[in-house]
């Protein structure tokens, strides 16, 4: 048991890096079979790390289900957790473009249009639906002639329909078609009913409206606003440790205090008024542009020492990258058994 | 000399009071700051402007709301400039909110575009092409967020509508006509003349340096203000053609751009808050050193 | 109607955060549980779902259903059960006593990440890093280039040697280059504090800006 719960899996690991790095310095064309591997785990590596998005959800409100059930102290912070995450679930799922939903769309049904900034709906009536010319699809992908087209061209199913566009014509409150005013091939303004052709997407019934409208609250609403306002409150901590923390206790603080210093007024346009008046003294007046020092410091001993953990973090993630490969480095696998 | 000294006790709330005073009174007075464009985002505005039209350029959303108000006004005022040379932005990127954001910059750059366009056009701005509708899918595409990071990058680099087959809203790729090429042939990444992220953290450019050998796009960036000196070092490898770093950059991009934009706006009470900072350090350092010139002298 | 609700739903939420710097409170920790809420939300449903496992997986194997374009009319591909399967085995680490069988989904993805890590860092970064190094030392007609590029090549030794941990920082040549490398990495330090500090500024800039006029 132990060989198919440790060993095994230590084993795909160098399988398949070792695939990788075998693949990448083969000279193979990209259609062999090595090269197909060298494309097709990445694909695969992407689809699966989705699925740690969603292992990550369910772990948390397993976690604040948990509490909840037993009552443990602020357990009505994980209720309104709770009520946050389905109403957000629910609403994302719903109010993203689903297929079945586009199955529904009627011609003379009256619907909502979503315009092309998502921000709010119009009133409109399908008045027809354009298909995907399949035939005149395959010839242009017989045409392009590449591998994965002709590919594409073969696999397809000449019988399916495929929405393309949906013909729309803008409503206004007494279902009355809306007109706009277009100019003719001579320049002459005449006015025409408000007609569109647009994706399947930005069509939604009375539902989909409420889906959309309630995702857009609890993301620009709550969301991003809660995530910068989170972030901004360390601005405030940062001015206070600069108050209290900030100390020149040896001379490494004190070239660091000054690098800050330098660098902080570098970054402000006072910066040039300040050089105005240093350059006043004589001497080491023309010296002291505060921005030319500023960009000095981080093109020179600034960037000298970036390059300096560049190399040595390369060298330690190549490192750690081969233990792990080698199966020297276990701790990614977890805990016991 | 007492006074310094219980300086140190101070409560912290009164600094955040005047942090936060030192913020407004800017924002109410809005005192004018000469903005004058760095080498770095110049280089960038200048390989920008001599694009040819038409140029699909990608643009990586690689940041979150918390980091907005530094990458987004940038965002935005690449967008607004790229319209005007009727270049095609397609934007995607590796962060899971590069969707919303780049709906957020697109639809201010759009904003702005069209707001300006008659000026822009009398002005010689625009590129001849640049037309006043600017439509999703043709002129411009938000393809949302992928996971894998650099294993993206790399899966991008070899087939990049097969890792993208429909954009953020679900619509195909296949047939957009912003990845169509007039000699009929499939759509690369190799055809983009930029790519440009913008970083907050890992998972930004780095991954797209990292891929580098496989994609071989000119690649620039915008950073936070916290990776300047990284970045500082990308350019000087050459491996990225100029960088926009923080808000000081983003207002320099502002203006190269010719509009007073968010960036801008913030330019007057960062300078203060700055200040206001130094002076911290300073007073912090003087009731530290009365302290110990007190100890001293009480032994 | 719904611009006025999201600006003071944000509002709301924006004031209730800052009220931590008051002191810890309530209104805080219901803030902070609604968006670590309502972000697993969206992450799972917006994110996960519909930009990334219903593009690349489901429209792959059940392309009537959840593809778009063209490809409605293309075939499945069973291939993509494979990294479904490996998806799945990832969810039973939300079983204690099954969770060794996500193992195998780490390891295959730890696999492709060492893979890729090994063969594109030197290239991309150890030599680009290397060539931007080499300087000319001297040059007769700039003496300010040369004692930059002095310094320059200098400092990346020194931090170099600072960062060699395998022997102990002593000696005339090694222990003093080390210490100078703490020096040039103090600099570095400080011009990054110096741009954390505009960094975190900015972010409070850009909420005061929004508080000032949130439906902008």
């Amino acid at each position: 048991m132990l060989f198919i719960k440790r060993t095994l899996p230590l084993f795909v690991t160098f399988v398949v890096g070792t695939l990788m790095i075998i693949a990448f310095f083969s000279g193979a064309s990209p259609d062999s079979p090595i090269k197909r591997i060298e494309s097709t785990l990445p694909r695969w590596t992407q689809i699966v790390m989705a699925f740690t998005m969603v292992l990550g959800s369910l772990n948390l409100v397993l976690i604040n289900l948990r509490k909840v059930n037993r009552k443990v102290p602020g357990y009505g912070y994980s209720i309104v957790l709770l009520v946050g995450f389905f109403a957000m679930a629910i609403a994302g799922l719903f109010a993203g473009s689903w297929r079945i939903a586009e199955k529904n769309i009627k011609v003379g049904g009256v619907y909502r249009c979503l315009d092309q900034s998502g921000r709010s709906f119009s009133k409109v009536m399908v008045i027809g639906i354009d298909y995907l010319d399949l035939e005149a699809e395959k010839a242009a992908l017989l045409k392009a002639g590449d591998p994965a087209s002709l590919e594409t061209a073969a696999g397809l199913d000449m019988n399916a329909k495929v929405v393309d566009r949906i013909r729309v014509a803008y409503l206004d409150k007494d279902d009355k078609v809306l007109k706009r005013t277009v100019k003719d091939e001579k320049g002459r303004e005449k006015e025409v009913d408000y007609i569109e052709a647009v994706t399947s997407d930005r069509i939604k019934g009375i539902c989909g409206v409420l889906m959309h409208d309630s995702q857009r609250i609890l993301y620009k609403g709550v969301f991003a606003n809660a995530q910068a306002t989170m972030f901004s409150l360390l601005a405030f901590f940062v001015a206070s440790a600069s108050f209290r923390a900030f100390r020149i206790k040896s001379k490494e603080s004190a070239l660091l205090m000054l690098s800050a210093f330098i660098v902080m007024l570098g970054n402000i346009p006072l910066a040039n008024t300040v050089s105005m008046w240093l350059m006043k003294i004589p001497v080491i007046g023309k010296f002291l542009d505060i921005v030319t020092i500023k960009e000095w410091l981080l093109a020179y001993p600034s960037s000298a020492a970036q390059t300096a953990i560049i190399i040595g973090a390369t060298l330690g993630s190549m490192t750690a990258s081969l233990k792990i490969l080698l199966g020297i480095e276990r701790s990614h696998l977890g805990g016991e058994g | 000399m007492d006074f310094l000294i219980k300086l140190k006790d101070i409560d912290r709330r009164w600094i955040f009071l005047f942090l936060a005073f030192s913020l407004i009174l800017p924002m109410i007075f809005k005192p004018h700051m000469k903005i004058v464009a760095s080498k770095a985002v110049q280089e960038l505005y200048d390989y920008i402007e001599k694009l040819p039209e038409g140029t699909r350029c990608f643009l990586s959303f690689d940041f979150d709301p918390g980091a907005e108000p530094e990458l987004g006004p940038t965002a935005s005022a690449v967008l607004t400039h790229m319209l005007r040379r009727n270049l095609k932005p397609v934007m995607g990127g590796n962060w899971p909110l590069a969707g919303e954001l780049a709906e957020r910059g697109i639809a201010t750059a759009i904003r702005r575009y069209q707001e300006t366009y008659e000026e822009s056009k009398s002005k010689g701005l625009l590129a001849p092409g640049a037309k006043y509708e600017v439509k999703n899918g043709e002129d411009y595409v938000i393809l949302g967020y992928k996971t894998g990071g650099t294993i993206h990058v790399k899966n991008i680099s070899k087939d990049f509508l097969t890792y993208y087959p429909q954009d953020k809203d679900g619509v195909s790729t296949a047939n957009m006509k912003i990845f169509q090429n007039s000699d009929g042939r499939k759509f690369k990444m190799q055809d983009f003349g930029l790519v440009f992220s913008m970083t907050a953290g890992t998972n930004g450019i780095e991954a797209y340096i990292s891929m580098a050998s496989e994609h071989k796009c000119t690649m620039s960036a915008a950073c936070t203000s916290v990776n300047i000196p990284k970045f500082t070092t990308y350019r000087q490898t050459k491996q990225l053609v100029g960088s926009v770093g923080g808000l000081p950059a983003a207002a320099e991009y502002e203006s190269l751009v010719g509009y007073y934009g968010t960036a801008s706006e913030g330019i007057g009470p960062q300078t203060m808050a700055h200040l206001l900072i130094m002076f911290f350090i300073v007073v912090g350092n003087m009731s530290y050193f009365a302290e110990r010139w007190a100890t001293k002298k009480s032994k | 109607m719904t611009e006025i609700l999201v600006a003071i739903a944000g509002v709301g939420i924006t004031l209730c955060c800052f009220s931590f710097l008051y002191k810890d409170n309530p209104f805080y920790h219901f803030a902070e549980s609604l968006y670590v809420g309502i972000s697993a939300g969206y992450y799972l449903s917006v994110v996960s779902f519909h930009q990334v496992i219903k593009p690349l997986l489901l429209a792959r194997l059940f392309p009537q259903q959840f593809a778009s374009g063209l490809a409605v009319a293309g075939p499945s591909d069973a291939v993509f059960w494979i990294p479904a399967f490996l998806g799945i085995l990832m969810l039973f680490k939300l079983v204690p006593s099954l969770s060794w069988i996500s193992r195998y989904t780490i390891a295959f993805v730890m696999g492709v990440s060492t893979g890729l890590v090994l063969v594109t860092s030197i290239e991309q970064y150890i030599i680009p890093q290397i060539q931007k190094s080499i300087k000319p030392l001297i040059l007769v007609d700039n003496v300010g280039t040369s004692l930059s590029n002095i310094i320059l090549v200098l400092a990346t030794i020194c931090c170099l040697f600072y960062f060699f941990f395998s022997t102990e920082h002593k000696g005339p040549l090694y222990g003093n280059m080390a210490k100078l490398g703490i020096w040039f990495l103090m600099i570095f330090i400080g011009a990054s504090f110096g741009s954390t500090v505009m960094g975190r500024l900015t972010i409070l800039i850009g909420r005061f800006q929004y508080l000032a006029n949130p439906l902008g």
